[in-house]
């Protein structure tokens, strides 16, 4: 009981760094992109930023529906968190449920229900908008990731992910033949992350969407939930699709390491250099173009799979 | 206490600026900008987000009510500073982070601001009722009641109900103070409230001083006021060269990147536009829009994202001899880049022949839009895409407000 | 022991959560109790060893009480509001019918002589659920598979049967009007 909670709190703390780093680098490229020569400042943004906020008072709104507006802002943290717990680093999880991959699909639909309860709880218009907006991107994004989620179980034959890892010893990557799946993976994380092409619901349009009304505390949870989900959904894509621990030379969890942190300064990249896709363009995308893209992927993947046995 | 000097010191690193721009001060506003860019500091999105609340002019009557309105939303520690001309951004600037640091300063300051509890609630709540508040950032604490009160005339089809699970009687159907709102058909059939919210004046990418008052069912604006506020003294002369121009459709060029999340594209506007305005090189200037251009023209994911938003279909400027917005979003945002482009290839007299569909007219003097203009603009339009088709309509509030400084202002 | 523990704690949270739902002023509280009370009852599952079902409860419910935030707004008057609301109507009949059901299944689940468990081997946990889901199921697997797509189209057919706007508002009455005549263009430009 006590080692479990020690190692539980070694994960929380690895992912802890990996969502430090992501801000670092979503810094640093802020830095860059404004020609700024103090680039140092740009990599210590997540330190002075979190100064700040814990420095900065709390404040409410009247009538403001405090107990789920809090709720709802911690709740993506404890998302992430929970969603770490399954992910398997060379074969070891914190908690290797025979369902793993449900268990992540499930913590990633309680994202829905964080970021609209920080957008109502606020009480006000451009909050309130920010919830919604989320919500009518979920509807389209939502689908297409559980059923890209399901190309490799099948594959694997399992929900386990350490099964799921396994199947991909020795090369046979899952990105090589499922990409659209990838792809779609990944569209995902952004998604639920709130983060670049997909933030509509902390958009600069909507004057911070659901980040309107929060300072302090409550802002830097809401934050680090962002930063901690885009670390969660990269260190999760690696035993998924990227093989996991394979690799030759380095140690498993070296490998591991590294493509996640890959995939991570990849997804932090992505935030400026593409333009926000707006909800009610995108829910057409999601369902006339993503879904069955990925009704094909599973298609294939399950082709191949009953051709194999 | 050493771990307090030390957050102190390390929160100074990222202070968020919130910075409110007067119609006529856009030059010190660009300013502002730069100053901040160069500290690494970012802007504030919301009083929420802010530490620094920077006034750059000299705001009227009405403006000032609605900064001090705003000023009440930050939260501590918080500063505040006004400047005029360009060059006092910067010390205003040191001054606010010195009085952000000055930790005692900050602690009178909250417990001024918690102690009247009991009179200030009161205060909100009066004006509350009055919907006066211009404004706010968008965020308005006092208006936003939850969105979804029918009337009470719904309740008689609900059956055996438990009428006396409702005391409603006492509480006279305001929680908190905020009338609830009313109810009226919306445009897809659904009977849902009418919430009337005020955008700007202060609101991050958004004309100086504009205020469109909104009537919102969902998210979707059925109807809308605008109004201008106005400064309280006479602006500096605008700078009329070419360069001034290119930077000032740069600017705004850089406003509808902005809004549509497009970060890179959006810096890179604002470097061209801080580039003119510094008097870097031309032929550096040019080349650097000329690749923003480029980038902006290539995007096919801006093109999908805002193509046929808010498409102009209004005649009204036409009649009164104003310039009229043609086409949609992404059409004016490349006719800002190409009349920047031709006004720094000094191609003035050659109109808008290679371009069929801009017909901004390219004049030495570039007036935007009237404001008077923008409520037919934004009608049946969702919030987000208002503030799109604003950014990229280019109200131009200085002049509007110039032409009317004497009757406006005694508001 | 501990299962205990948490199946009590988890058992009274489901109870409590759910009883809340009736007693709170506010339409997204009551939505999220629900919620709540699901996700305790999905945790249960999962003490049972019914991890997948468990877990895709916990998933189903909470994304269906985010959609229906959206539904909340377009179809209901003024209760997500903290406004005092009563969330109950019939009464009477909707008492009767609910304690009876109880009755009815508590009285089965404790009267019903179940058989008696074998000492299963370690990992055949799996293997019982299996075999008694292909002696539940076995020979209808086939109509079951085609049964999920057809429940689909069929939720598909009645939203679109229940839009007001029809495919001749839309294209014209000799659907040829393209684009479309949408207040909010798609994406996809259908």
């Amino acid at each position: 009981m006590a080692e479990s909670l020690f190692w539980a709190l070694v994960a929380a703390f690895l992912l802890g760094c990996l969502a430090v780093a992501a801000a670092s680098l979503d810094g640093a490229l802020g830095a860059r992109g404004r020609g700024a020569g103090n680039l140092a400042g740009g990599w210590s943004a997540p330190l002075a930023e979190t100064a700040r906020l814990m420095r900065q008072r709390r404040r409410t709104l009247v009538a403001a529906d405090v107990l789920l507006w809090r709720t709802g802002g911690a709740a993506l943290l404890v998302a992430a968190l929970l969603k770490v717990a399954v992910v398997p680093v060379d074969g070891w999880a914190l908690a290797d449920l025979a369902v793993g991959l449900v268990w992540f699909n499930a913590m990633d639909v309680t994202v829905w229900a964080a970021v609209w309860l920080t957008g109502w709880g606020a009480n006000s218009a451009h909050a309130l908008i920010g919830g919604y907006r989320f919500l009518a991107q979920g509807l389209a994004y939502e689908l297409p990731l559980m059923f890209a989620l399901t190309a490799p179980a099948v594959a694997a034959g399992s929900l386990r992910l350490a099964e799921v890892e396994a199947a991909q010893r020795g090369g046979a990557w899952f990105v090589l033949w499922m990409p659209v799946a990838f792809a779609v993976y990944c569209l995902g994380v952004v998604a639920f992350s709130v983060w670049g092409p997909l933030s509509v619901a902390a958009g600069v349009d909507l004057a911070g969407g659901v980040l309107a009304e929060l300072s302090g505390v409550d802002r830097l949870l809401v934050l680090a939930g962002r930063y901690a989900l885009l670390a969660t959904g990269a260190a999760f894509a690696v035993p998924m699709f990227l093989g996991g621990a394979d690799g030759p030379l380095l140690p498993g969890w070296a490998w591991f390491a590294l493509k996640t942190l890959l995939l991570l300064a990849v997804l932090v990249a992505l935030k400026r250099r593409l333009p926000v896709l707006r909800p009610d363009r995108f829910v057409e995308v999601g369902w006339l173009v993503l879904l069955p893209a990925v009704l094909l992927q599973v298609l294939v993947v399950s082709v191949v799979a009953v051709w194999r046995y | 206490m050493g771990v307090r000097q030390w957050l102190t010191t390390l929160s100074l690193r990222q202070v968020h600026v919130l910075v409110v721009e007067v119609p006529g001060w856009w030059s010190t506003r660009v300013a502002a900008q730069q100053q901040l860019s160069a500290r690494g500091w970012p802007e504030a999105s919301s009083p929420a987000d802010a530490d620094v609340l920077l006034v750059c002019g000299h705001p009227g009557a009405r403006f000032d009510a609605a900064v001090e309105q705003v000023w009440d939303q930050l939260p501590g520690p918080r500063a505040r500073e006004r400047a005029e001309t360009p060059s006092d951004v910067a010390d205003a600037l040191d001054r606010a982070a010195a009085v952000l640091a000055d930790t005692d300063r900050q602690r009178r300051d909250a417990q001024d601001r918690d102690r009247p509890d009991d009179e200030s609630d009161q205060h909100s709540t009066d004006a509350d009722a009055h919907e006066d508040s211009d404004g706010d950032s968008g965020a308005n604490s006092h208006e936003m009641s939850d969105m979804d009160h029918g009337d009470m005339g719904d309740m008689g089809d609900m059956g055996d109900m438990d009428m006396s699970g409702m005391d409603h009687g006492d509480m006279d159907m305001a929680p908190g103070g905020i009338p609830l709102a009313g109810g009226g058909d919306d445009r897809d059939g659904l009977e849902m409230d009418v919430l009337q919210v005020p955008l700007g004046p202060v609101l991050p990418c958004w004309p100086a001083g504009l205020v469109l008052r909104c009537s919102l069912q969902g998210d979707v604006v059925v109807a809308a006021e605008v109004e201008v506020l106005t400064a309280g003294s006479t602006a500096p002369a605008p700078d009329l060269s070419p360069r001034a121009e290119a930077a000032r459709l740069c600017d705004q060029a850089r406003q509808v990147l902005e809004l549509s999340g497009w970060g890179t594209a959006a810096q890179q506007a604002a470097r061209v536009r801080d580039d003119l305005l510094t008097g870097a090189d031309a032929a550096a200037c040019r080349a650097r829009l000329g690749r923003l251009r480029a980038t902006v023209e290539r995007s096919r994911l801006l093109r999908w994202s805002l193509r046929d938003l808010g498409r102009a279909s209004t005649t009204h400027g036409a009649a009164v001899g104003l310039p009229v917005p043609v086409g949609d979003v992404h059409d004016r945002l490349l006719s800002f880049l190409r009349s920047a482009g031709d006004l720094l290839d000094e191609r003035l007299d050659e109109k808008a022949d290679h371009h069929p569909a801009d017909q901004l007219k390219v004049s030495a003097r570039w007036t935007g839009t009237d404001p008077v203009e923008l409520p037919d603009l934004v009608t049946g339009l969702d919030l987000a895409a208002v503030r799109l088709v604003v950014a990229s309509v280019a109200p131009d509030t200085a002049t509007a407000d110039t032409s009317a400084t004497a009757e406006v202002d005694g508001g | 022991m501990l299962e205990s523990v948490v199946f009590w704690v988890l058992a009274v949270l489901a109870v409590a959560s759910g009883v809340a739902v009736f007693r709170v002023d506010s339409m997204a509280r009551a939505t999220y109790a629900l919620a709540v009370s699901f996700v305790a009852v999905g945790l249960a599952l999962l003490l049972v060893d019914l991890h997948y079902i468990g877990v895709i409860t916990v998933l189903m419910m909470v994304m269906e009480m985010a959609v229906m935030a959206v539904y909340m707004v377009m179809f209901m008057g003024m209760n997500p509001a903290l406004m005092p609301m009563s969330m109950v109507h019939d009464n009477r009949a909707a008492i009767a019918a609910a304690v009876t059901t109880f009755v009815v299944l508590a009285g089965g689940a404790l009267l019903v002589p179940w058989p008696s468990r074998r000492e299963p081997d370690p990992g055949t946990v799996a293997g019982t659920a299996q075999a008694l889901g292909e002696a539940i199921m076995g020979s209808k697997m086939l109509v079951m598979l085609t049964v999920s797509p057809a429940m689909v189209a069929t939720i598909v057919a009645g939203v679109v049967l229940a839009g007001a706007r029809g495919r001749y508002d839309r294209l014209g009455d000799d659907l040829d009007r393209r684009p479309a005549d949408d207040p909010q263009p798609g994406g996809v430009g259908r």
